[in-house]
């Protein structure tokens, strides 16, 4: 039986009463992007769909190369983007190629830190970009 | 610590030279509104700015879960808290309260007393310990708010409680932020 390989995934970016973050999760290249805020109305929905969609990409054993760009979410977020993160130090584990780029305001020691926390989290490696 | 002063009491007695004062339902467009009058009325430099907002969301959500003091619209029923942040010359104050089950606010004053012994890095590592905790489903939150309120103020949240009857008390919580922590 031939794998169910997704499509590529879009969620628009939205700031009014709550924050959506901008997604793009390309299923040609995996190349997966998250930027922007997020403090989200169902997050545990929004991330759990995401983590689906990584899931059922992992089938295909490409690279995923995962940009976060994010300016500021809530701790219901981080306890998402850890979720994310546990899997892809899965799929590294299970012999899958994962690159993470975090971007982050220069002077934003609070958003670097989060992602060093991720790092002591998971053992991946995530690499810093001050912008 | 216990007060003196009654739950309603504390909140009239509150300067009014505040950024924002609110007391009322706590639902997603107050606290965007709160949020968004914070960030117009703040005078003061990005970094701080974003740090207020990101406290104030914790706290106010956790009004938004937790406050025993309910109000009824039809069918919908909305969680009542208070918020009022001043700012003053080195720091931005936060006090804010809700009515909590005592059970509950045992719970908070063992959690605070916790955090208090704890320095940055001592909250970080706590942080990431709870954070990978399983949560039952009818959570809402993560329940690393009051870790994370203390990581960006650079000091852990005071607490008072005001006691209402024998199964509610009301919670008080002051944060200061410094103007000048950590960048």
């Amino acid at each position: 039986m031939e794998a169910s390989y997704p499509k590529s995934l879009s969620i628009q970016g939205e700031k009014g009463t709550f924050y959506v973050p901008h997604v793009y999760f390309d299923a040609e290249s995996g190349h997966c992007t998250m930027e922007g805020e997020s403090y989200l109305e169902n997050t545990w929905g929004f991330f759990g769909g995401l983590l689906e969609w990584l899931k059922a990409f992992s089938q295909t054993k490409k690279p995923i190369i995962f940009d976060f760009k994010l300016a500021y979410f809530n701790t219901s977020s981080s306890k998402g983007i850890l979720q994310l993160l546990e899997f892809l130090q899965s799929y590294e584990e299970d012999g899958g190629e994962v690159t993470i780029n975090w971007y982050y305001p220069a002077h934003d020691e609070d958003l670097k830190e989060e992602a060093e926390d991720f790092m002591i989290d998971t053992n991946l490696t995530i690499h810093l970009h001050a912008v | 610590m216990n007060t003196t002063l009654s739950y309603e009491q504390l909140f009239i007695k509150q300067h009014a030279d505040s950024l924002i004062s609110y007391k009322g339902p706590i639902n997603p467009e107050v606290i965007a509104t709160i949020i968004n009058q914070l960030k117009g009325n703040i005078s003061t430099v990005d970094q701080l700015t974003k740090r207020l907002s990101a406290i104030s969301i914790e706290l106010t959500q956790n009004m938004q879960y937790y406050s025993s003091e309910l109000i009824n619209f039809g069918k919908r029923k909305e969680r009542i808290g208070w918020i009022q942040v001043f700012e003053k010359e080195n720091e931005i104050e936060i006090n804010c309260g809700n009515v909590l089950s005592k059970k509950l606010v045992d719970q908070l004053i063992e959690h605070c007393y916790a955090i208090r012994q704890l320095d940055k890095e001592g909250l970080r590592v706590l942080k990431r310990q709870r954070r990978r905790m399983r949560l039952s489903e009818d959570k809402e939150g993560a329940g690393i708010g009051l870790i994370q309120v203390s990581i960006l103020a650079g000091n852990a949240p005071e607490i008072e409680v005001i006691d209402i009857n024998e199964e509610l008390s009301c919670i008080i919580f002051k944060i200061n932020i410094k103007k000048q922590y950590g960048s």
